[in-house]
């Protein structure tokens, strides 16, 4: 240990490793793409540059010198990693996430849940939206769908209807239980929220799942604020709103309906009884044209003749009725008002092509008979008491105006009539900010907040939704609502201010992010660097254009007399074969690359320096590992693997400079390189260079849980992690630090033994499996219990077999094991010390083994056949006089040696538990799949279980399952009480 | 008496048709039954002069320059046969006296040279030991055995000798690192991977005197405890691998090489590895890994190759030059070689003229010469008689020194100061007919292709550096895109992991830093002062000088010039490519450059 000053500090740090290492491990942020802990610093990415006495250098390269002077994030240090980032982003294509994704106002996981819903899990689906927003089965009905204006599917035929695929999966899971989150232990703060709206709603959803007590004060009777009030019912039923909003309520929020805050309760109460108060109050003042005429009787404002319908209240509207605007209210009014039996009029100044309101709604109003009647305006309205009829200007479209869109001018003199019974002007809302009683500002009409935080000029008091963006659409709302959830958080954790400068300048405090969970996830979550390709057409030449499932509607004569829902819902069939048309755009490695990482830190941008870049052709001709060279920053790691560590080589540098690439050896590729650990190289890879193959019809970048257990693929027990997303097992993947070095071969790995499981009760009729009932299972079982013996397999854990052989005094019945004798005595030091090595094993079967006895001969190791200081043998095998390595095919075979279970006895049946290899004589029921039993019964896969295994070195290795076990039959034969008379 | 004839054989006279001509000689001595040892020998230095043949008499060497075979006929029929040297043909004349050696030539070329390095080349025949055992070769080996391996790193440290590959640093120390570092077997590596453009020393000397690189290695690697040497020579040099072949050859058979040298206690042998030629692998960790089989990839120092170098084990790297300096200091004593040169930078250093220079070739100057004194007083000026507007100094690794600074003195921390590098010694020289914008664009040029690819500094940082250069020549070049320049070069430099990315930026650096006003030309002026950037130059024809003759639209490629016969002719700015071919073809200098915007 050597003392030096890092950034002003005085530390103790250790001399015998680089200062890349005992630096984080001092909890410093260094950042570096390119060191592998088993190698010395490689000095290729050049990000982990600090400054040393003076001079700058890579951290990874240098070892502390006693009283030397470390800075690690000075302002010259930042700009050269900034640098270095821009740099390695110049020549780095690929789509973080899909486009769709940057469509999204709430930035969901598209891509991810489309994914899920591919492969028919809704739920998880479900849970994935319900990470970026809340009320899917409203969304899969009423939203416009930004995601799929950014569908790069439209490079080829149509974009993928995500709406419609959504609201199938969201569907699915209210009519199944839905998904709902967990709730952490409450943080004892509590909030209020105003307006139980889309942005209410969503805000306190996503601060009830972060711990805080929410209630919610509602002014109406009931929750749901315009999608109850504004949205008519043939476009959202009211019991899918209904349900929507339970599975944000039933996550335990209070809600306190006909509360006015403003009248029933003050803004300042709030403040007084809350740690914080969110406003959601909406936009719900109409705005008004100012036209002479407009008290009339039978002049309406849209949004209150929508609150009516959908309150069921009785209107007269006369036999005609003019509709004044062009947005989604207009629409919505002229919709129902022609379900409630008027002949219908929409008035619009502006031209078709410039109607806010979405086509389809357009077209569907048309379909029912509204006429539109387009660059026209009202300028008054004439009649006694009542409105009779309007007198109506022509318009043109002259000089753009501020949105872009041609500026409508009158016609002169083109004046004209139009008879109306009921005049409805839907020309915009906005927000009532004096009903509030507060001393908030307020700009048009929307209520003025800090950019960043949502929070209003008060401390404490956040907003969302329409009363800050005006009228916007529900996911907007919902995204707005949830930011201020995030914002809020902050806030009562008193991290606020820092919030805002983790958003709005990172990389002037990247020390305090580093540090920090709740602002790095912050800012990965609303600040994520991300870049996408530029592509076109001919880019997609190669695929098949496939045409979009579209959704029945009822027809117009079906739909126009009442509320029934106009739109149906895509068969499950049609769902999946619309998730599949999704092109899977976004990076499988976006969670997890460390140069997204870096450069969102670092505010890298990959335009600093345009230039020239590499375009390489995609490797993808492995089965499970794919190569993409233009995602690649050369940091070396996979070579250095292959080249150094596990020394097969299977990759390597190719050309020079600028065009730099990795690849296999030239004229092959990646199917050709042969090698047990190419998934290493995955692993190792901070990008999406080299990523793995799921074999899932559509594997999605799903944000995986890693758990860790052991390898079941031979004796060695390798430790690993199996990356999960929920119950999904994705893949196996290096774990560190482990015994093994985080080596896992690709048999381990890509053979997936770990994840068989037997889910139903098979039998083997006329050599044919079949589907049986449990209760006939347990049937042939308990008919076979005499003269049956219990075969532990080497997959069973020592619990297992502890269980077994309880169950087999109980039930006197004999015991053994599928477990080759023989037993270690070396361990996995002795690989390392012996000189001389003796081995009568094949070697290639276990393969980290072979990769270390490779390491050893070029350490100087010999093998030979007499004089050995070291023996390897494969079981059945005695040890030698020598330490000895006794190689098993099974994890636990040494385990099952160690507790005394040896060789299968002699029975006409027999239970066999955790997969064994050896076929035995008799009538076979086997827990877990067994090629030569003659019934399997449901058990759970190897990542399914908890337990204990000892690895042929003699280990004793804790294995954690992924995941809850489906139930098993195996609670009924040892957990329980020993009785196999329980059935289904 | 006329003693022998030789032929400068190198490949510098090789390349300007000396085999035509000692075919030539061998044929007319045959044919006139002259019996005189036809010799070959290395470059003199004077490669502008090259094929050189020299008369050798007793107390003279008599050397004519640029012949050709009618010329080397009359050379034998006058001057061998009729001992009547040929005067107006005579380059350079050598008398010797009391074995003292005095050079005149015509050029003046060696009169401000001092030679030790290079003392041998062009007299002996590099492929005959005895040549070189005769110019008192291999007795510092002699001496060198005799004394204790500290005393000889003591002498080489008290010399001062630097090393002359570029860094400069104290040979002697080098040598001490190595001979402490606890290791089984100890290497020293002869780092000959020259690969600058226009730089040649090394390929000289090795081909001119090979027995004196082997002798410094075999010197070094008795003081640094060596049994292997390796000499890291690029393919391109077959002539030198020939040479250095055969050398090795002939030292083995001497027993200077092998088991018990001289009956020594000492056992040492060199082999030759050839390297496939990149630039990088000049880097002493890229050149080991590529001796190792490997990619030619740097590695971080330290560990330096001292302590973990070749196979893991201490070695010693030096340069070519470094290794031929030793025999000399040794032969001659620490305090005659610390004599010569600057307080801080002993003894002499090889430079390769190359460019626009009169004189281009090898000179050996004391450390310390002026820049004028070798480009103007040995170099000539240029070949043109323009003015010289700068010279690049070390290489694509160096920098561009301008003719303001021609004063200082040429040594190791002088030239620092100026932004370039002594480097190997590579020196090519610009007229004002060159933009130096064009010239940092082609020394990055050349290190972007050289870039080993592994650190993002270096791969990505002067490939984008370069692109920005490319914008200015290209004349869609703002404010913004130079400072962005001067932002990105200097973290190039700082951040590269070896000597290649770290230096890459100097070219750029020191023109930025000397010719700033040619940069600004370009991107606020849209203008090329030198009229080299073709997108911001236009070819116009002057009336006053075109007489019609119709050869430049004759040989225009792209039909861009037309006019009647006898009449001015005209280009057509939209057609022409700026190719030049009618400036070359025409022969009344009516062709100007002008800037393009002013024709547009």
């Amino acid at each position: 240990m050597v003392d030096v000053e890092v950034d002003g500090e005085s530390m103790s740090v250790p001399d015998d490793v680089s200062l890349f290492h005992a630096l984080r491990a001092q909890g410093k942020h260094v950042p570096g793409l390119c060191n592998l802990p088993e190698l010395n610093g490689y000095g290729a990415c050049r990000l982990c540059l600090i400054n040393v006495d003076g001079k700058v250098q890579t951290a990874c390269t240098v070892h502390a010198s006693p009283g030397a002077k470390v800075e690690t994030l000075n302002e010259d240090i930042v700009a050269m990693r900034q640098t270095a980032l821009n740099l390695l982003l110049s020549d780095h294509q690929g789509d973080c996430i899909g486009p769709c994704q940057r469509g999204c106002p709430a930035h969901s996981d598209v891509q991810g849940y489309l994914a899920l819903i591919a492969m028919g899990r809704y739920h998880e689906a479900v849970c994935l939206m319900k990470k970026r927003y809340i009320l899917p089965a409203v969304l899969g009905r009423v939203c416009p769908a930004f995601c799929e204006d950014e569908c790069r599917r439209h490079l080829v035929d149509e974009p993928v209807g995500i709406r419609e695929v959504k609201r199938f999966a969201a569907d699915y899971d209210l009519g199944h239980g839905p998904w709902m989150p967990e709730i952490p232990a409450a943080t004892g703060k509590g909030v209020a929220v105003v307006g139980g709206g889309p942005a209410g709603l969503s805000c306190a959803y996503y601060l009830r799942v972060r711990g805080h007590a929410v209630t919610i004060f509602e002014a109406m009777e009931e929750l749901g604020g315009m999608m109850r009030y504004g949205i008519p019912e043939y476009r959202l039923p009211k019991d899918v709103l209904d349900q929507d909003i339970a599975t944000v309520i039933d996550t335990g929020i209070e809600v306190r309906t006909s509360c006015w805050v403003g009248k029933d309760i003050s803004v300042e109460e709030l403040r007084e009884t809350f740690d914080a108060v969110f406003l959601g109050i909406g936009a719900w003042h109409p705005k008004t044209m100012g036209l002479p005429g407009e008290n009339l009787s039978g002049v309406m404002q849209g949004i209150e003749f929508l609150q009516q319908v959908n309150q069921n209240k009785h209107i007269s509207l006369g036999s005609k009725v003019m509709v004044v605007g062009g947005g989604n209210t207009a629409i919505d009014v002229a919709r129902s008002a022609v379900r409630l039996g008027a002949e219908v009029h929409v008035v619009y100044r502006r031209s078709r092509e410039e109607m806010p309101a979405e086509p389809r709604e357009i077209k569907e109003a048309e379909e029912e008979g509204v006429t539109f009647h387009f660059l026209t305006n009202p300028v008054k309205l004439w009649g006694k008491e009542s409105v009779s009829r309007v007198e109506l200007v022509k318009m043109q479209q002259g000089e753009p105006d501020s949105s872009g869109r041609p500026r409508p001018v009158p016609i002169k003199n083109s004046n004209y009539f139009m008879e109306a019974d009921t005049v409805i002007f839907a020309v915009g809302q906005h927000t009532d900010v004096a009903g509030l009683q507060m001393p908030l500002l307020a700009d048009a009409g929307r209520l003025i907040c800090n950019d960043t935080t949502c929070q209003t000029g008060l401390p404490g008091v956040f907003a969302g939704g329409d009363a800050l963006l005006g009228p916007s659409t529900i996911i907007e709302s919902i995204a707005s609502g949830r930011r201020a959830a995030v914002m809020i958080d902050c806030y009562l954790q008193g991290k606020l201010l820092m919030a805002e400068k983790t958003l709005s300048n990172p990389s002037s405090f990247i020390a305090d992010i580093s540090a920090d969970e709740t602002l790095q996830q912050l800012l990965f979550e609303f600040r994520p660097y991300n870049h996408w390709k530029d592509l076109s057409p001919s880019d997609y030449m190669h695929i098949e254009k496939v045409a979009r499932k579209k959704p029945r509607l009822l027809k117009p004569e079906e739909r126009s007399t009442n509320f029934n829902e106009v739109e149906q819902t895509l068969s499950e069939a049609a769902v999946t074969h619309e998730a599949g048309r999704c092109l899977s755009c976004g990076c499988m490695a976006v969670h997890k690359c460390k140069l997204r990482e870096y450069a969102t830190l670092y505010e890298a941008e990959q335009h600093v320096f345009d230039g020239q870049q590499n375009h390489m052709e995609l490797d993808t001709s492995h089965p499970y590992v794919a190569l993409d060279n233009n995602k690649c920053v050369l940091c070396g790691q996979c070579v250095n693997t292959t080249q150094k560590i596990t020394l097969e080589g299977i990759l390597d540098y190719m050309s020079r400079g600028f065009a730099t690439h990795v690849a296999p050896p030239i004229g092959t590729t990646l199917q050709d390189v042969e090698g047990q650990f190419l998934g290493d190289l995955v692993d190792v890879c901070p990008t999406g260079a080299l990523t793995d193959r799921p074999p899932f019809d559509k594997p999605g970048p799903w944000k995986t849980t890693a758990t860790a257990t052991i390898c079941n693929g031979c004796g060695l027990g390798c430790e690993m992690n199996i990356e999960h997303y929920g119950d999904l097992a994705i893949r196996a993947a290096s774990k560190t630090p482990s015994w093994n070095k985080g080596h896992v071969c690709d048999k381990g790995r890509f053979g997936r033994r770990w994840n068989q499981g037997v889910n139903a009760p098979r039998i083997k009729r006329q050599h044919q499996w079949t589907e049986i009932s449990w209760k006939e299972a347990i049937q042939v079982l308990h008919d076979r219990m005499k003269d049956m013996a219990i075969v532990v397999g080497p997959d069973a854990t020592l619990e297992e077999a502890a269980h077994l052989k309880n169950m087999a005094e109980s039930y006197h019945m004999p015991i053994g094991a599928d477990a080759a004798e023989g037993i270690s005595t070396a361990t996995l030091g002795d690989i390392s010390i012996a000189s001389r090595i003796m081995i009568a094993a094949d070697t290639k079967k276990y393969p980290y083994l072979a990769m270390l006895l490779q390491q050893a001969l070029r350490n100087g190791a010999q093998l030979v056949t007499d004089n050995y200081d070291l023996a390897i043998l494969e079981a059945p095998a005695q040890p030698l006089e020598v330490p000895t390595l006794i190689l098993h095919h099974g994890v636990n075979e040494t385990g099952l040696l160690h507790m005394g279970l040896k060789a299968a006895p002699q029975a006409k049946n027999y239970l066999v538990v955790g997969s064994p290899r050896q076929r035995l004589n008799g009538f076979v029921i086997s827990l877990g799949h067994f090629d030569y039993a003659d019934m399997m019964l449901p058990y759970p896969s190897w990542i399914e279980k908890d337990g204990t295994v000892i690895n042929d070195f003699n280990m004793e290795l804790s294995l954690h399952k992924v995941r809850e076990k489906a139930v098993g039959i195996e609670r009924y034969l040892w957990f329980e009480e020993p009785a196999v008379t329980a059935a289904d | 008496m006329i003693k022998a004839i030789a032929v400068g054989m190198n490949s510098c006279g090789l390349a300007a048709g000396a085999e035509a001509i000692y075919t030539k000689l061998q044929q007319e001595l045959k044919d006139r039954h002259i019996s005189l040892p036809l010799k070959k020998t290395g470059c003199v230095g004077m490669c502008y002069r090259e094929p050189l043949v020299d008369i050798i008499s007793d107390n003279e060497i008599i050397s004519y320059g640029q012949v050709t075979p009618d010329m080397a006929l009359r050379i034998v029929t006058s001057h061998v046969e009729q001992e009547q040297p040929i005067e107006e043909w005579v380059v350079k004349k050598d008398r010797f006296n009391n074995g003292q050696r005095t050079t005149w030539d015509v050029d003046e070329y060696f009169a401000r040279q001092q030679k030790i390095v290079l003392e041998n080349s062009g007299y002996i025949d590099p492929e005959n030991i005895g040549d070189y055992i005769q110019a008192d070769g291999y007795s510092a080996l002699e001496k060198a055995l005799q004394m204790e391996p500290k005393d000889i790193i003591e002498t080489i440290t008290k010399s001062g000798l630097r090393g002359r590959g570029g860094a400069g640093f104290s040979t002697g120390k080098k040598w001490q690192f190595a001979r402490k570092a606890i290791g089984g077997t100890k290497y020293i590596i002869c780092n000959g991977d020259e690969g600058d453009p226009g730089a040649f020393m090394d390929r000289n000397l090795l081909e001119g005197d090979p027995h004196r690189v082997i002798e410094g290695m075999i010197i070094g690697a008795y003081a640094i405890g060596a049994e292997h040497g390796i000499i890291y020579v690029r393919s391109e040099y077959p002539l030198a691998i020939h040479r250095l072949t055969t050398a090795l050859q002939q030292a083995r058979r001497k027993g200077l090489l092998g088991h018990n040298i001289l009956g020594s206690s000492f056992s040492f042998d060199v082999t030759i590895k050839q390297g496939a030629g990149a630039f990088v692998c000049g880097e002493e960790t890229a050149l080991i890994a590529s001796i190792e089989g490997g990619r030619g990839m740097p590695h971080p120092r330290p560990p330096y190759p001292a302590s973990k170098g070749l196979l893991n084990q201490p070695t010693n790297i030096n340069n070519v030059e470094t290794w031929a300096n030793i025999p000399w200091i040794l032969r001659h004593g620490w305090e005659a070689y610390a004599a010569i040169g600057t307080e801080k930078s002993k003894g002499t250093k090889i430079f390769a003229l190359a460019g626009k220079i009169k004189h281009g070739g090898n000179v050996e100057v004391p450390m310390g010469t002026t820049l004028q004194e070798i480009l103007y007083g040995i170099g000539g000026g240029t070949r043109t008689g323009r003015s010289i507007k700068a010279v690049q100094l070390g290489g694509p690794s160096g920098g561009c020194i301008p003719e303001r600074l021609f004063t200082i003195p040429v040594d190791y921390d002088s030239v620092t100061e100026t932004g370039a590098i002594v480097g190997s010694g590579g020196m090519i020289v610009m007229d004002d007919q060159t933009c130096m914008v064009d010239v940092a664009k082609f020394f990055l040029t050349f290190t972007v292709e050289e870039s080993c690819g592994k650190c993002t500094y270096c791969r990505l940082g002067t490939k984008r550096m370069c692109e920005l250069l490319d914008v200015i020549t290209h004349g869609n070049g703002t404010a913004e895109t130079v400072m962005e320049l001067e932002r990105l070069a200097p973290q190039v430099s700082r951040g590269s992991l070896c000597g290649l990315g770290q230096t890459a930026p100097k070219p750029v650096l020191t023109t930025l830093r000397y010719f700033r006003d040619e940069y600004t030309a370009h991107v606020e002026e849209k203008r090329c002062p030198a009229g080299v950037c073709k997108p911001l130059i236009a070819y116009v024809i002057n009336e006053d000088l075109c007489v019609g003759c119709g050869a430049c639209a004759k040989h225009c490629p792209v039909g861009a010039i037309a006019g009647d016969k006898q009449q001015l002719h005209h280009i057509d700015q939209s057609l022409c490519t700026q190719c030049g071919t009618c400036q070359e073809v025409c022969r009344f200098n009516a062709i100007e450059i002008t800037d393009k915007h002013e024709v547009t």
